[in-house]
């Protein structure tokens, strides 16, 4: 299991990345894509999750949508066009974050992202 | 796939209703999350009760309401920084005015730069972020936001504060703001604000009174247009003309009487006797001139002021009035599409006399004729003498500015007699 605390940052990045590659998505899709890609070591709260996303709606990166499933509503979020520009800045951001740690913590990571 | 019952979905949704949350749209999307949550678990084997057990850890210990504060906190930060900088700025501003507005009135220097600063905080940055946060709190309270209406508000608000500051600093343009500003008011933000008050049905006193706050302001604003020059500054205008009439006329009778004396006195050349008498008579010439002038601008600034004008055409000011009018002024010297002004003829006439003066005078008084009788502008590539004396200035002004000139014809009149003779 990867800490709360590491996720912290990166959790609008993660979120971004993943719209940006879905067209459309809604919150439990989000947390069960991530379990899926991350084989079970990354579970996302909703507790995280929900305030990240109204920030990032909040902040014009993401629009929502919603739809009505019978009793329940689902809200369904993708990204803007200004969202867009601002997944690819975080995913590269991050990428050098990671590989400066990697030189910072000299553990060599099994890291290929170029 | 496991679907939830109608049934079901309303168990889950009264227990997350329990936790009292405010923040709608994130109750919604949280019913859904845990209706997923529970129909996975279903997918693997388990009744919905069993399923429900198993995620009820997560809607205790106010966990809910601990993520709708979190939410709210992340989405109003800007919000809550704006708010502040509006309390800071709304301080300040007023502070730097009120401040200015003490160290003008004392003379002291650096009133302008805080009356600019001030006025700038408030019409540049306050305006602009009190409508931001104004319509934030609107649309919190999930009500539609009138953006005509602040749009308006701010445009018409900015211009009218530059408009005050730049009558309070004598900087031109002040007065086409404030026109504009009115225009604004009257023409776009009053019928705005009506529609928006008659269909704001929960606002209404506040709508009214703002309403009627509006236009006081605009009644205040006109009464100021029309005022334009204090009482006080008006009554020693005309004191100060009324003894430049008095001095030219004790000078004019004293010139005279030295003509006469000197016509008597056998032991003068005629020559000279002969200059004097012709300055004599255009300086009267002119003087009359002069008071025809002052005559017309009387009457054309009102028909009340022919008492103002006596039978041998002399005038006395103290049975004058609208001292303070502008338009009489301007269009006797300048004219209009009808009438052609007078201002040129004056220029001319001042200049013939000049010249003759000047032929006659030694050079001890040259510098003071073209001294006395400056009448090339200030600033020359702007503005010449006539319309820096005569434009835009009340009729006592023109006044002063007139028999300020017949004393100085009268003044030259006497040097050179003197000098002649």
């Amino acid at each position: 299991m990867i800490s709360k605390d590491l996720l912290k940052g990166t959790l609008k990045t993660i979120v971004l990345k993943l719209l940006e590659e879905n067209d459309r998505m809604y919150g439990y899709e989000i947390t069960r894509e991530v379990e899926r890609l991350t084989e079970g070591k990354v579970k996302l709260s909703w507790g995280a999750l929900y305030p990240a996303l109204h920030k990032l709606e909040s902040d014009h990166l993401i629009t929502s949508e919603e739809e009505s499933i019978g009793k329940r509503v689902r809200k369904y979020y993708r990204l803007t066009e200004s969202g867009t520009s601002a997944a690819k800045e975080k995913v590269r951001e991050f990428i050098d974050f990671v590989t400066i740690m990697g030189r910072v913590l000299d553990t060599g990571p099994s890291l290929n992202l170029a | 796939m496991a679907e939830l019952s109608d049934r079901e979905i309303e168990i889950l949704n009264r227990e997350i209703d329990k936790q009292g949350l405010t923040y709608t749209q994130l109750q919604k999307e949280l019913l859904d999350h845990l209706c997923c949550d529970i129909e996975a678990k279903m997918d693997e084997g388990l009744e919905f009760l069993n399923a429900f057990e198993e995620v009820q850890s997560r809607l205790e210990n106010n966990r809910i309401q601990e993520i709708q504060e979190e939410t709210l906190l992340l989405i109003n930060q800007k919000y809550r920084m704006m708010k502040k900088f509006m309390y800071i700025l709304g301080t300040i501003a007023p502070s730097l005015l009120i401040i200015g507005a003490i160290f003008k009135l004392q003379h002291w220097p650096g009133a302008s730069v805080l009356i600019v600063l001030g006025s700038f905080m408030l019409a540049a940055v306050y305006l602009p972020v009190f409508a931001m946060v104004s319509m934030r709190d609107t649309r919190k309270r999930e009500k539609k936001v009138n953006k005509t209406l602040y749009l308006a508000g701010v445009i018409t608000g900015f211009i009218f504060i530059t408009g005050i500051l730049f009558k309070i600093m004598h900087w031109p343009g002040a007065g086409v703001a404030l026109t504009v500003s009115v225009l604004l008011t009257v023409a776009v933000f009053i019928p705005i604000l009506v529609v928006h008050a008659l269909k704001d049905k929960e606002n209404q006193v506040q709508n009214f009174s703002i309403l009627i706050f509006v236009l006081s302001f605009m009644a205040v604003n006109i009464m100021v247009f029309a005022l334009k020059v204090s009482k006080n500054v008006l009554s020693s205008m005309v004191v100060s003309a009324k003894v430049n009439i008095k001095t030219s006329n004790m000078l004019e009778s004293s010139n005279t009487l030295v003509l006469k004396a000197a016509n008597m006195d056998s032991t003068l050349s005629p020559d000279r006797l002969d200059q004097a008498s012709i300055i004599h008579e255009q300086t009267e010439a002119l003087n009359d001139y002069i008071q025809e002038l002052m005559a017309d601008i009387l009457l054309a600034t009102h028909e009340d002021n022919r008492m103002a004008i006596k039978d041998d055409g002399s005038i006395d000011l103290s049975k004058a009035n609208y001292f303070d009018v502008h338009k009489s002024t301007e269009l006797v010297i300048f004219g209009n599409e009808l009438t052609s002004g007078q201002g040129e003829a004056l220029v001319k006439s001042l200049e013939t006399h000049k010249e003759l003066l000047m032929a006659q005078a030694g050079a001890r008084l040259d510098g003071i004729i073209i001294e006395m009788l400056h009448i090339d502008g200030q600033y020359p590539d702007e503005a010449t003498w006539l319309t820096e004396t005569f434009r835009q200035t009340p009729m006592i002004a023109a006044m002063i500015s007139l028999t300020n000139l017949q004393f100085k014809i009268q003044f030259l009149e006497g040097e050179l007699l003197k000098e002649l003779l």
